[in-house]
């Protein structure tokens, strides 16, 4: 019996994918207008606990969309069924049904007293046949009083992201041609009279304007434009709408240029945004007269940032590759306050480290070294290179113990590293950085990552002998390029993988970034020909393991399914798993650990 | 093989009742046509059994239905035998012709039931969860054969608890053989088969069973089809015809047990179908290959009395031929109906009466007898009969030559009333395979391409079995290899021009439309001319290397084009119509079924997008839940319409 749970107490010592999954994660996150009470929801293990001021709230066990605090302190709660007021002690106040037309964005008054939302009316006649293109919907925006009488204003095309105005009398809002992902590149910015309902542009181009804020004077609505025409890589610029003269002027640039913007400072002088550094990220603030201010830049990575209404506080996440996530407040200016302090740390963790190489041309790129658990120096290490999808993504000092598709804390504690490159076109380097592969796939972002594998190498920790390769997405094509372009992986794993670049241009929910990107298939073919892994796959050597869900739209199974059928033509040794229903990004908790599972399995039958 | 014949006519059984009969052909109308099917004359020859199938269309249902019926060999009486809502299909007979076996599902697949000929409830003669495959009740009417899968126990749990993700190609739905007596229900398993059984025939003493057999059920299996024997009460098996180079499918014991005949390829497997028939001697154990057939596709139907002789049936261009193989050969023919099609064909066990089921381009499907001695045959059925006789365009086979001098046939469906001489609207409609061929079938039927209602429109509709179609020999079959849009896209096309010059089509009204190969063959047309106002891509493939990834048929364009992608992509890309998308201007409608294995719904997402990125005038249209073949009446007839509407818009 004690030799039993001697082993229990041994097993939970080290990370695995099971252990991985019961890190907690936290959000949405919200903070009062006196920026004294903090309100969180807590997921683990499938059970959400919604904590107001440090009291957690028994009743609540749903998702929540958004929630905000209201001036006197009640926290209004958009969740599935509807929209709550509830006061501190979680007591429901009161109570909006959703109806059974779904609602969105919906926004409160600074002052609490007025909100307004979009509600999305579906065919009554809804066909089961399905004619490609076809919306099926309408749109109206909706204000108080009257929820329904209210719902006066139709849009010009689709709403995206709606901001209220502080006096409740107007609404500006992102609109689209359609809902559609492919159509979402080109937003345009207008606002609506909610007692006339007239609906003006107030930023129309062929560039995308999105994420509309007013100022709480009501003078200006800050908002991002990118470059023009909107490119998938991302150019963006905060723009400031002065309300009185109908102008608009660009704001100073940010470092990444590509920010997200959070709202306005109480007195109107200051925009404040999140942007990625490198592997990091932070909150900044942009005054009116620029250049930018540092707000808060953590060692680590921020996370569901909010500004409460009244443009005073934050409310957010913090955490770093060794340290899981907890609930912090901010007021700008002054250190961030810790709220939570629950999380375990866990067992031991391999020491993350950012490292720098150059690239074939010279370029210095950076990427995370996780090393493994027990570490000794002059010792060589099997290795993990995981790539990043996107390409405009990045990889970032996340808590390496949460559950994700790579499970980089198990990795560390069966004894690899694990190597993340942040190759260019990642995210928190620059918008130079971010275009450089923009007609390159495959090409200088694979001489990146294999650089990188080898400076490991170089380093003395990695084993070229014992490297294996993954990624998901971008980071899907990105290692099925590199198995058909070296064999110093000995094993890999392509996760929604982009094979066929033709193929995937004529499908993907994102076709058209392809072709913005590239030129036209019919005028370019050649190149979508050669940048495709799929011609490479006679190279290939490596196990292969391609995984994919079967209702991704983004990377459509089908992509999956070329490469493995050529695999497997030419009789290499090749597994595919499809996850039923699945989108681009697996989140159901038992796939999610397949996957982990199965990436480690891989790995220690190939390149232990 | 993207969609024969078969598939078509599978397709194309429907029927429908409406309360008002209109006055021209419509779409609806079309659905209210029954099929008939699987005319079983009973073991005396004096009563026959078939079945009819209509589609049931309401504010629930949109489904096929099939019901079985009965009458007596001379054509004097008929009923309807079956009535549950569930239907019934694959009838055949007890021994002392007393009962009728069917399969039907009524909840928990398919099982073998049986019901009195003179009425009553119908038995449920197995109980195997999931259903059955394919049965047969064995010679001494004791025991049921029949195939099934087995389903894991745990299959609904895990898709519950979401670990339904799947390994592709792991566990393959392999079906085995099992025996069910007569008397218990009870059934048991042959034998644990390693492989996938497809179909298999009783020995004439009962104590055996030859069978097909591929790795899996997957449809890129059949070339490696092998057959073998199992004995019934030890599970022994032995191979009959196993080798690696050739594909054995659907063994038929001689009356005396002398002989087991089958199909077997005539070289390597061929995706266009090459075979001869086999001809395997159990007292000897060797085989002999019997004289080639007219298509070198013979599809078997049975052995003579005496055993020297073995009736099969094949397309004969726009036909049906019946023929007998003797074992010296050569074959003799033995019934070839001077216009229409046959569509079933069984033999009684005294096999001296066949049953057909019969069709013509304006007569619809009936079942019918032929009597040993008597050759004409004799309709037993009145599926349609009832119906009101609405005009059908005539339909006239027709004969051009093609660029290169080859002589090609089609079908020409002149619009209702038409008047010699006058130019009118010509839909050309292209179909699958390529091995598939146009046939003189029922132009009324409901199916993808309303024919009927077109030329009631006022539209003649040209219908090319241009190379690569069957129904014209081997040579012609394999003479569109490696050329896919090339010579067989002249075919068509010198098929329209011969029409505008003998005065029929109007050269400034012309549409193209075709549903998977003939889906392929309409988007690569309008990549190639500009003459086209209107084209329907069906199910297509429009990128040779995207489907070869993707389809279920992953040998099929490596037959094709000589060799896999990687290798040979230059002809790859060559016959791609997505290569030549450029600049093509054709008002273009693509329909497609979600759940499309053969020719996935990416294919036409491809051609699609890539229309509408260019702005040329282009609209698709996705059926959830549907294959390869469109099935759902609701859906038939919304393709029905989208066809007609489509052509009405832009070339009318």
């Amino acid at each position: 019996m004690t030799t039993l749970v001697a082993v229990l107490v041994l097993a939970a010592e080290v990370w695995t994918p099971e252990l991985q999954m019961r890190t907690r994660a936290l959000g949405p996150v919200a903070v009062s207008h006196d920026g004294k009470s903090a309100a969180w929801l807590e997921s683990r293990e499938g059970k959400r606990t919604l904590w107001i001021a440090g009291r957690e709230v028994p009743s609540w066990r749903d998702p929540i969309v958004h929630m905000e605090f209201t001036p006197d302190g009640k926290l209004k709660v958009e969740g599935p069924h509807g929209y709550y007021t509830l006061a501190s002690d979680g007591a429901i106040i009161n109570k909006i049904e959703r109806p059974g037309d779904p609602w969105k964005n919906f926004h409160l008054s600074a002052d609490g007293a007025n909100y307004a939302f979009v509600q999305t009316h579906k065919e009554t006649t809804e066909s089961r046949i399905r004619e490609v293109g076809h919306l099926g919907s309408i749109q109206l925006i909706c204000a108080s009083p009257a929820e329904v009488n209210g719902c006066m204003t139709q849009p010009p095309g689709y709403v995206g992201a709606m901001s209220l105005s502080p006096d409740a009398k107007s609404v500006v809002f992102e609109s689209r041609a359609t809902p559609f992902p492919n159509d979402s590149r080109s937003s345009d910015l207008y606002e609506s009279d909610l007692a006339t309902h007239t609906v003006t542009p107030i930023a129309k181009s062929n560039a995308s304007e999105t994420q509309p804020f007013y100022s709480p004077d009501g003078k200006h609505i800050a908002y991002l434009r990118s470059d023009d025409p909107p490119l998938q890589p991302g150019d963006e610029r905060i723009v400031l709408y002065d309300r009185a003269s109908k102008t608009s002027r660009d704001l100073a640039p940010t470092v990444d240029r590509l920010p997200h913007l959070l709202g306005w400072s109480a007195d109107s002088k200051k925009v404040f945004y999140q942007e990625d550094r490198g592997t990091r990220n932070a909150i900044y603030a942009m005054p009116l007269d620029g250049p930018s201010q540092t707000v808060y830049a953590p060692n680590g990575v921020v996370n569901r940032v909010t500004l409460n209404p009244a443009g005073t506080h934050f409310a957010m996440t913090v955490e770093s590759s060794s340290e899981p996530a907890e609930v912090f407040t901010l007021t700008p200016g002054e250190k961030p306050r810790q709220i939570t302090q629950t999380a375990p740390l866990g067992p031991p963790m391999g020491k993350t480290e950012v490292v720098w190489w150059r690239s074939r041309d010279n370029l210095e790129i950076e990427g995370l070294l996780t090393y493994p658990v027990g570490y000794e120096s002059g010792k060589k290490y099997p290795m993990v290179m995981i790539l990043h999808g996107g390409p405009y993504g990045h990889f970032d000092e996340s808590f390496n113990g949460k559950s994700g598709i790579y499970p980089i804390a198990s990795f560390s504690a069966k004894g690899y590293a694990v190597f993340r490159p942040n190759p260019r076109a990642s995210t928190g380097y620059g918008r130079d950085f971010r275009y450089k592969n923009l007609k390159d796939w495959g090409g200088e972002d694979y001489q990146d990552v294999i650089m990188g594998a080898r400076s490991i190498v170089a380093m003395g920790v990695a084993d070229p002998n014992r490297m294996s390769v993954m990624g998901w997405s971008y980071g899907g094509y990105l290692t099925s390029w590199v198995v058909g372009h070296t064999n110093e992986f000995k094993a890999a794993a392509i996760g929604a993988g982009v094979s066929n670049l033709l193929s995937q241009t004529g499908n993907s929910d994102i076709r058209s970034n392809k072709i913005d990107a590239f030129g036209a298939p019919w005028d370019n073919l050649q190149f979508y020909l050669d940048r495709s892994p799929i011609k490479y796959v006679k190279n290939v050597q490596a196990p292969v393991l391609i995984l994919g869900g079967d209702a991704d739209e983004r990377v459509p199974i089908s992509q999956s399914y070329e490469l493995y059928n050529a695999l497997k033509a030419l009789g290499k040794t090749v597994k595919m798993v499809v996850y039923p229903g699945a989108p681009h990004g697996p989140s159901d908790p038992e796939y999610v650990l397949d996957l982990m599972k199965r990436h480690i399995d891989w790995v220690e039958t190939y390149a232990k | 093989m993207l969609l024969a014949r078969s598939c078509v006519l599978a397709v194309a059984a429907m029927g429908i009742s409406l309360a008002q009969a209109p006055t021209s052909w419509t779409p609806e109308f079309s659905l209210q046509f029954q099929t008939v099917s699987a005319v079983t004359p009973s073991p005396d020859g004096k009563q026959a059994v078939w079945v009819q199938t209509k589609p049931i269309i309401d504010t629930e249902r949109s489904e096929v239905i099939s019901q079985i019926w009965a009458g007596s060999t001379d054509g004097a009486r008929r009923f309807q035998l079956t009535r549950s809502e569930k239907g019934a299909s694959n009838p055949s007979w007890s021994l002392d012709g007393k009962y009728v076996y069917f399969t039907s599902d009524r909840g928990g697949g398919a099982q073998v039931h049986r019901i009195l000929l003179i009425g009553g409830e119908a038995e449920k003669m197995t109980d195997f969860k999931g259903g059955v495959g394919t049965y047969a009740l064995s010679p001494d009417g004791k025991s049921v054969a029949f195939t099934a899968h087995e389903t894991p126990a745990d299959e609904e749990k895990t898709k519950k608890e979401k670990r339904d993700f799947h390994i592709v190609d792991s566990d393959p739905p392999n079906a085995s053989l099992y025996i069910a007596p007569v008397e218990t229900h009870k059934h048991k398993k042959v034998f644990d088969a390693r492989y996938h059984i497809s179909d298999f025939d009783w020995s004439p003493d009962s104590r055996l069973i030859a069978f097909s057999h591929t790795p899996t059920p997957g449809a890129n299996d059949w070339t490696k089809s092998d057959v073998s024997e199992v004995e019934v009460d030890t599970g022994k098996v032995r191979d009959i015809a196993a080798s690696q180079a050739h594909s054995e499918h659907s063994p038929l014991y001689s009356p005396d047990g002398r002989y087991i005949a089958m199909n077997r390829s005539s070289g390597a497997p061929r995706w266009a179908g090459d075979d001869r028939i086999l001809l395997f001697n159990r007292q000897t154990n060797q085989s002999r290959e019997l004289p080639e057939t007219y298509d070198r596709q013979p599809y078997l139907v049975g052995w003579s009395v005496n055993s020297d002789y073995i009736l099969y049936s094949e397309a004969k261009r726009t036909k049906t031929a019946l023929v007998a193989m003797p074992v010296d050969g050569p074959p003799e023919p033995i019934f070839e109906p001077a216009r229409g099609l046959i569509t079933s064909v069984k033999l009684s066990a005294d096999r001296k009466v066949l049953g057909l089921a019969m069709e013509q381009t304006e007569q619809a499907s009936e079942a019918y007898v032929i009597r040993e001695g008597i050759h004409a045959p004799l309709q037993l059925s009145r599926a349609n009969g009832d119906l009101p006789k609405l005009p059908l365009g005539r339909t006239e086979v027709v004969k051009w030559k093609s660029k290169d001098g080859l002589e090609v046939e089609g079908l020409l469906t002149y619009p209702v009333d038409y008047e010699k001489g006058k130019r009118v609207p010509l839909i050309l409609n292209i179909h699958g395979g390529p091995t598939g061929v146009f046939g003189e079938s029922f132009t009324g039927r409901s199916g993808l391409y309303p024919i009927a209602v077109f030329a009631a429109k006022g539209y003649a509709v040209l219908r090319p079995n241009p190379r690569g179609s069957s129904g014209y020999g081997q040579t012609f079959r394999f003479a569109n290899y490696g050329d896919w849009g090339g010579k067989d896209y002249e075919d068509d096309q010198t098929g329209v021009d011969a029409l505008i010059a003998s005065g029929v089509a109007d050269p400034d009204r012309l549409a193209v439309m075709g549903w998977s190969y003939g889906g392929f063959m309409t988007s690569w047309t309008i990549t190639q001319t500009k003459r086209f106002k209107a084209a329907v891509i069906g199910a297509g493939v429009t990128n040779l290397w995207s489907f070869t990834g993707t389809a279920d048929i992953a040998g099929f364009i490596p037959d094709y084009f000589g060799g896999e992608a990687f290798d040979n992509f230059d002809a790859w890309k060559k016959h791609s119509p997505i290569t030549y998308i450029k600049g093509v201007t054709t008002p273009t409608l693509i329909l497609h079924g979600e759940a499309d294995d053969r020719v996935p719904v990416t294919q036409g997402y491809e051609y699609y997008n890539s229309l509408k990125r260019q702005g040329t005038l282009a609209k698709m249209v996705v059926y959830p839940r549907t294959p390869h073949g469109p099935r759902e009446p609701k859906f038939v007839l919304d393709i029905m319409q989208r066809h007609v509407d489509w052509v009405e818009k832009y070339v009318r």
